[in-house]
């Protein structure tokens, strides 16, 4: 079943694909607003498993002032390009350098999966915002109900391994469960972003819990550190509905709060200072990938599902 | 001050304070499964490894999820996950040490659950052994077809 959503940019890509040579970068023009992001609908492509995701076709939106033509040359994305948050920051750096001779603009990419591991990248613009304002608390957005009662999976970016489950509860309640553990909460929400993603920090209910060792080593363990490499310490803080975590290689040099900080457990640091994401409007069937996660994993971003009921 | 006086307010209050604390003793020995309520049910699977968590609550509601291990790649939304969990209600039947707990997951239209279609543990609706257990102990229990488990009671929910 296709999306109207998604006939249009594909339509467009694939006349160009027809004119472009091989490796040549595809550009999609799409002035389409992505209020309404399209459902990954062909999902399941034979022989793509594992290898990880590519992009193959890419779009902007909200571009008035500039052409996609001259977008097109600003932006290098050969066709088949391995996603990754680097590729991603490059072409984010190139278009907002390109736009600062046109009045600024706050570029922000909507990624989402149309089939197993091929993505399309939409860059998404909005000319003469030069900082994204800090948001206030506010009321969820309507396009939250689509979460409510369905499950929010997150995943491997490249392998599609399934990492986490969370139930969204309207109440303003919320679980999620991993091969760690499962936890209970409340959320907040911000005001809905310039990028149409609305803020939402979780904090996490206290908990004396402790897997039992027998079953540790079956959950994820520490991040992998570089052999030889001296221990990083991570602390995230929350501000503005943004949660930032920082890789600290010595914890006497901080200062006395950012010390009581790092003696947190992972409980005791999602209860005191939440952790939030961005999430958009997207429908019961959706796939598609998170580019400002405060703790990305592969490539540096999450995949993200959402599915039926809670499950 | 009068020593009398003194002595009849100590036993006075000695005999207030075990009147009082009756109704609550006498309330939690109601409730078998009180020792569950802020703690975490962990079973393992001793053939296949899969791993729930399972948390009752008074209200009579319960939460439990699987981790099923490492599984291939979804291919699809829908597909093979690695996490499953379900809410549902729950009763305790039977008398002594060891109950059925009995479940009743809510519906989930659409959705088949893996660990369901295995013959998991707690994963469907029916009655299950249940012995009842303090947080911290750790014990290796059988379930009606035989298979066997090793079971955790946690202090904690997670």
């Amino acid at each position: 079943m296709m999306n109207p959503h998604l006939n249009r940019p594909l339509l467009l890509a694939t006349m160009l694909l027809a004119t472009a040579g091989p490796g040549t970068c595809a550009l999609a023009a799409d002035t389409q607003p992505l209020l309404s992001p399209p459902r990954a609908a062909v999902l399941g492509a034979p022989g793509t498993a594992g290898v990880g995701p590519v992009i193959d076709q890419v779009g902007f939106t909200g571009n008035s002032s500039v052409s996609v033509a001259d977008l097109s040359a600003v932006v290098s994305l050969p066709m088949g390009t391995p996603l990754s948050a680097t590729v991603i920051q490059e072409q984010l750096d190139r278009i907002s350098a390109y736009y600062e001779g046109h009045g600024g603009a706050y570029v922000q990419p909507s990624i989402l999966e149309t089939a197993l591991n091929h993505v399309h990248v939409i860059f998404q613009i909005h000319e003469g915002v030069t900082a994204m304002e800090e948001p206030d608390a506010a009321p969820a957005p309507a396009f939250l109900d689509k979460y409510f009662g369905n499950t929010l999976v997150c995943a491997a970016a490249q392998t599609s391994n399934d990492l986490c489950h969370m139930w969204l509860n309207r109440d303003g309640t919320f679980i999620i469960f991993d091969p760690n553990g499962a936890h209970t909460g409340h959320w907040r929400a911000g005001k809905v972003r310039a990028d149409g993603r609305v803020p939402i920090c979780r904090y996490w209910d206290l908990s004396q819990f402790v897997l039992p060792a027998d079953l540790q080593s079956r959950a994820s363990g520490p991040p992998p550190t570089i052999s030889g490499s001296k221990p990083m310490t991570r602390i995230c803080e929350t501000r503005n509905f943004r949660t930032t975590c920082t890789a600290y290689p010595d914890v006497s040099q901080l200062s006395p709060e950012l010390q009581r900080k790092s003696q947190l457990t992972m409980i005791e640091s999602r209860h005191e200072e939440g952790i939030c994401y961005a999430h958009g409007p997207h429908e019961v069937g959706d796939v598609w990938f998170e580019w400002d996660d405060p703790l990305p994993g592969q490539i540096g971003l999450d995949r993200e599902m959402l599915l039926p009921g809670q499950q | 001050m009068n020593t009398h006086l003194n002595r009849f307010i100590e036993l006075f209050a000695a005999a207030a304070l075990v009147i009082l604390s009756l109704p609550a003793a006498r309330a939690s020995g109601l409730n078998p499964l009180a020792s569950y309520f802020n703690a975490t049910l962990l079973c393992k699977d001793q053939t296949s490894g899969v791993i729930c968590h399972m948390w009752l609550d008074p209200d009579g509601r319960y939460f439990v999820y699987f981790d099923r291990g490492a599984q291939q790649v979804m291919p699809e939304a829908g597909g093979n996950f690695r996490l499953e969990g379900r809410h549902g209600n729950y009763r305790l039947s039977g008398r002594g040490a060891t109950r059925k707990l009995c479940l009743k997951p809510d519906a989930t239209p659409g959705k088949t659950f893996q660990v369901e279609q295995s013959g998991q543990q707690y994963a469907g609706k029916g009655c299950y052994s249940l012995e009842l257990h303090q947080p911290g102990e750790h014990w290796v229990q059988r379930d009606a077809a035989g298979k066997s488990y090793q079971m955790w009671l946690v202090d904690g929910r997670g």
